[in-house]
């Protein structure tokens, strides 16, 4: 684990340290996330990278406090997660592909409805609706209910309606997932703009080919644990490799021999995180 | 989207956000009603929710009103099929005129049936219009000499049972008495009249036998008119209720052509007449329980689409994360899907209540149901009851509905709870149940019941208000309820995988009890209860009370610990944690012997306290249960009786409450509190249910004692002080009897009913012992918890 990062950033706005997540089971506890610790400054496009079930999407939800940690601390703008749950809320967008719309209200509705629950004022709601609408393109379909509509405008609406409020810290949690390759261009784009304008930015995929065009630091997650961490630079000196792909498949490797030395408690625990 | 970052508009701005955070409560109410406007935007747009919220009342009133018009009417339609009066052929005439003959035309078609020659010409008589052909039967009978003002007399009579009337002149088209056709076939030669009506071939069989005296003995046999009808069948036994009905008529006005003929003359046979009165009591109808019932059943049906849709249905489509991602709390969430859920219940509550009402009003019925007729005011009396009841059953809803992961789950959960609150509608539905202060305080029932009092214009205002406050109560309980649930992360995140099946054993130990299997087993466990308490009165004679005894204590051990044990062994719960099987500090045990030896006091005087008040004394003093104490102490040894219901009891009761159900509560959080409390109150509510009667006496002193025992086992973090201080109190409380004579000579009188209170002296030390247990275990408990985390630390 890359810890030497960690202490010096005083300017992050994600910090969140040794988060720990263990789900009860009927059939022993699940660790799903073992002592991650992140933090992104503004400006920044932080890429959470992992297979499915890494732990990836836990880690989003105990930075957004929807979820509560096991242990460990995350501090969003300055706020305790855990404290000020609501301040956190305030300051970060989660754009979620496994979001869906409210399929009976029109895109008009739910951006109103939103800025409302994040107490933007009216008038500001009003021009907010109008520019976003614009940007996003969805002037064709803000009035039509969202039942009827593509994926790839169902997924600008939820971009948009998510950014209503115009948070510093936006989290992206698989935001191409079954977009066409135009898309996911536009995610793109949109990800680097969010960047350049100095929005922090934590992009979660497990398509390390797309992240790594589009990250400036990557952190590799591997059954709870963020086994590497740094720009891509510092990865490849690390690792030797020339592309993230094969680090990870390297990573792999290597936990796979630490399971088979391992001992039958390791194991399980190892079987543990996996799930 | 436009193509390049450069071409973005500067919609975006750096850094700061533009949620401004305003704190307040009224920014609080405006949240959660712009969270609820959104919720009921939603559900209304939603055409399940529009068909159950408009369509069904506009289509199902006026359909079940028609049908039931048209029921009531046809129970005075001539048209109505007539019944088989099946006779001998030897039957005298008399009798025989008193049954009209069946239709040619139907003849034709009723092989089995054979009429006469001679009947067959006066057919026309079944059809109402009567042209006398009867006479020639009376006179043929011949069986005595009749003054001809005698004969006309009967001829009359017979003419009117014909037609249906009543002997009294009475009309019998006059509401509830009904009269049935009958028509009469004779007998086959060579068949047998029971056989016949024993088969259904016809109805009613009339037989006659004469008088005669046995040529032995010489004992004269009186004449017997016999019917014989089919048991079990209304039709039959309605028709030979008839058929009686004008025999004894017949009879009747031939003992009094007898009479004439004597120097008593007709007027020494008294005339019955019937005098029908309205009633100032409740006109009961059962149409006046079935609409309440109705308007209850139509109301859920309204709030269930949306309850589910709103929780389980918003977490399956995978919106319920965005939205928990903004920055309201879930109670506030919860309160606005609430709302929602609730509106649109109320709405469907009116839309019914109106549409019943214009239903009835339109059918006629409102004079059946109502007592006096609609008005205003119990037009909102009963909506404001229908008010609360959508509140309170929205909130149910949700509560249970927030457990589910997919709409499809909470469907099947939803079910059961939907046949639970059918039962007590049904209960209500039977006539002559009226509302009393318990069952105001019974969810469902209260509200069918007073709903019921209230279309009959008989509703005291005192249970009106108890229910109400009731419902609201409980209102309050499945909201905070739901709030928990919806809040915890395992139902918003859990992984489908979980959701403890049956048949999957779990393969590694696991510490708690989870929560479904807690839930399942207090599902199952009342089911249970009932079926092993109604073997225990079948296996052993209900008058054999040690026999009882020893059932009983079978029963709490099979239902408490071996049952559970059973669950937990299955699930591989660690024993030792799920029951708290641990060792304990042995001052709490000194504790918990205090307490268990002193803290009756207190519960004895707040008995007495309560007593005092003249709605509670009728409340308390259950005179059957006074009653089996007294025998339970005068026919079973006391060994047998401390076992029983002192030990094994406190044994099983404590692993159970205080063990499984806590462990089940607990889960792996800190919220004892709320464990506590739901653990003391159900087990409170056990026993109050443990009788058939509800003995609501036993829940002040039980909550106490639950609370207590609860309490000890949080604190010393183990099982075993809590069995002994249930034991010594319970135990305490059976040898009262046996230690009268030590008491007696304390100068200590303890009989409730004597309602004498304890000597100041008395209640002070055994208060102070009392307290001195607390602090015993109060103390140790620190100690406990400190060896605990020790125990437990990394």
């Amino acid at each position: 684990m890359a810890m030497s990062d960690s202490e010096g950033r005083t300017d992050a706005v994600i910090d969140v340290r040794d988060l720990v997540k263990r789900f009860p089971a009927a059939a022993g506890d699940v660790l799903a996330v073992n002592g991650v610790t992140i933090q992104v400054s503004a400006r920044e496009v932080y890429g959470l990278l992992g297979a499915n079930g890494a732990g990836k999407t836990t880690t989003l939800r105990m930075m957004l406090g929807l979820l509560k940690p096991t242990s460990g601390t995350a501090r969003i703008a300055g706020f305790d997660v855990a404290k000020f749950p609501e301040d956190v809320k305030r300051n970060m967008a989660l754009v979620s592909a496994s979001a869906a719309l409210y399929q009976w209200l029109t895109p008009r509705e739910l951006m109103h409805y939103f800025a409302d629950l994040y107490d933007v004022p009216a008038a500001a709601a009003a021009a907010r609706v109008e520019q976003l609408a614009d940007l996003f393109e969805l002037r064709k379909f803000m009035d039509r209910q969202c039942a009827g509509m593509s994926t790839g405008q169902q997924q600008r609406v939820n971009l948009a309606r998510s950014l209503m409020h115009d948070p510093p810290i936006v989290l992206m949690d698989e935001p191409t997932r079954g977009l066409d390759i135009v898309g996911s261009k536009r995610i793109f784009d949109f990800t680097s703009h969010l960047k350049n304008i100095g929005k922090a930015v934590i992009f979660c995929t497990h398509r390390l080919d797309e992240a790594q065009r589009l990250c400036n630091r990557f952190g590799l997650m591997f059954r709870g644990r963020l086994q590497l961490e740094g720009t891509l630079d510092e990865l490849r000196s690390v690792t030797g490799r020339e592309s993230l792909t094969d680090m990870f498949l390297d990573l792999m490797a290597r936990e796979q021999q630490i399971d088979l030395d391992a001992s039958a408690l390791k194991v399980s625990e190892a079987s543990a995180g996996k799930r | 989207m436009k193509e390049g970052s450069e071409d973005f508009p500067k919609v975006l701005s750096p850094s700061a956000s533009i949620s401004a955070p305003a704190p307040g409560f009224s920014n609080t109410l405006r949240k959660i009603s712009r969270l609820a406007r959104k919720e009921l935007r939603e559900s209304l747009r939603d055409r399940r929710t529009l068909a159950t919220l408009i369509v069904m009342p506009l289509i199902v009133y006026p359909l079940l009103g028609s049908v039931v018009q048209k029921f009531a009417v046809s129970r005075i339609d001539l048209n109505a099929p007539a019944a088989a009066v099946v006779v001998d052929q030897t039957l005298s005439p008399g009798l025989q005129s008193l049954f009209a003959v069946p239709d040619a035309s139907q003849n034709e078609t009723t092989a089995q049936n054979e009429t006469t020659a001679q009947n067959a010409t006066s057919a026309s008589v079944a059809a109402g219009n009567d042209d006398s052909t009867r006479s020639g039967d009376l006179q043929d009978s011949g069986k005595n000499q009749k003054s001809d003002d005698s004969q006309a007399r009967l001829e009359d009579l017979t003419k009117q049972l014909l037609e249906g009337k009543l002997p009294d002149g009475q009309s019998s088209i006059d509401g509830v008495e009904t009269t049935i056709r009958l028509e009469k076939y004779i007998q086959p030669p060579g068949t047998d009249l029971e056989s016949i009506v024993r088969e259904g071939i016809a109805d009613v069989a009339v037989l006659e036998t004469l008088p005669h005296q046995d040529p032995v003995t010489g004992v004269v046999t009186q004449s017997e008119i016999r019917i014989i009808a089919r048991q079990g069948d209304a039709f039959s036994t309605k028709a030979a209720t008839e058929a009686a009905r004008r025999i004894s008529a017949f009879r009747d006005e031939y003992v009094r052509a007898v009479l004439d003929q004597t120097r008593f003359g007709r007027q020494v046979m008294p005339a019955i007449s019937r005098v029908s009165l309205q009633s100032t009591g409740p006109k009961e109808s059962p149409l006046s329980a079935f609409v309440p019932l109705m308007l209850v059943l139509m109301t859920m049906t309204g709030a269930v689409y949306p309850a589910i849709d709103l929780t389980a249905g918003e977490r399956e489509r995978g919106t319920l994360e965005m939205l928990i991602a903004a920055p309201v709390s879930r109670r506030n969430l919860l309160t606005g899907k609430f709302i929602a859920v609730f509106t649109v219940a109320v709405l469907t509550a009116i839309i019914n209540l109106t549409a019943m009402i214009l239903t009835l009003y339109g059918t006629g019925f409102d004079r059946v149901i109502l007592g006096e007729g609609a008005s205003i005011g119990m037009f909102l009396q009963v909506l404001s009851l229908l008010v609360v009841f959508a509140s309170f059953f929205s909130a149910v809803l949700l509560s249970i509905t927030s457990f589910a992961r997919s709409f499809r789950e909470a469907q099947a959960w939803l079910i059961p709870l939907m046949l639970i609150s059918l039962a007590p509608g049904i209960l209500s539905l039977m006539p002559g149940v009226r509302l009393t202060i318990g069952l105001a305080l019974l969810p469902l029932v209260n509200i069918v019941l007073l709903g019921k009092e209230l279309f009959q214009g008989i509703a005291a205002p005192h249970l009106f208000v108890i229910t109400l406050v009731a419902t609201l109560t409980y209102t309050v309980l499945a909201l905070r309820l739901a709030a928990n649930v919806f809040g915890s992360d395992s139902v918003l995140f859990a992984n489908n995988s979980g959701g403890g099946s049956l048949s999957k054993r779990p393969v590694e130990l696991t510490d708690e009890v989870s929560k479904s299997q807690g839930i399942g087993y207090l599902l199952a466990l009342l089911p249970a209860f009932i079926v092993l308490a109604g073997l225990r009165g079948r296996l052993v004679d209900p008058l054999n009370l040690s026999g009882q005894l020893v059932l009983s204590g079978l029963m709490t051990l099979l239902l408490f610990t071996i049952f559970p044990a059973l669950l937990t062994t299955w699930n591989r719960v660690r024993t030792t944690s799920a029951y708290a099987i641990r060792s304990f500090p042995p001052l709490a045990l000194l504790g918990a012997v205090l307490l268990g030896a002193t803290l009756w006091t207190l519960s004895y005087e707040a008995l007495l306290l309560g007593k005092g008040t003249a709605a509670w004394t009728k409340l308390l003093s259950n005179p059957k249960l006074q009653e089996l104490a007294q025998r339970l102490t005068q026919e079973t040894p006391l060994l047998l009786r401390l076992l029983t219901l002192a030990v094994i009891p406190a044994i099983c009761e404590e692993l159970f409450f205080r063990g499984f159900l806590m462990s089940a509560l607990l889960g792996r959080s800190e919220r004892w509190k709320s464990a506590l409390f739901t653990s003391t109150f159900l087990f409170a509510a056990f026993h109050v249910v443990v009788d058939q009667s509800l003995t609501l006496e036993r829940f002040p002193a039980t909550f106490m004692l639950g609370f207590v025992l609860g309490w000890i086992r949080l604190s010393t973090g183990s099982i075993f002080p809590g069995i002994v201080m249930h034991a010594v109190s319970n135990g305490l409380l059976l040898s009262l009897t046996e230690l009268q004579p030590l008491l007696a000579r304390l100068g200590l009188d303890l009989a409730v009913k004597n309602e004498t209170h304890l000597p100041a002296w008395f209640l002070a030390i055994s208060t102070g012992l009392s307290l001195i247990g607390a602090m015993l275990i109060h103390r140790s408990s620190r100690k406990a918890r400190k060896q605990h985390h020790e125990e437990s630390g990394p």
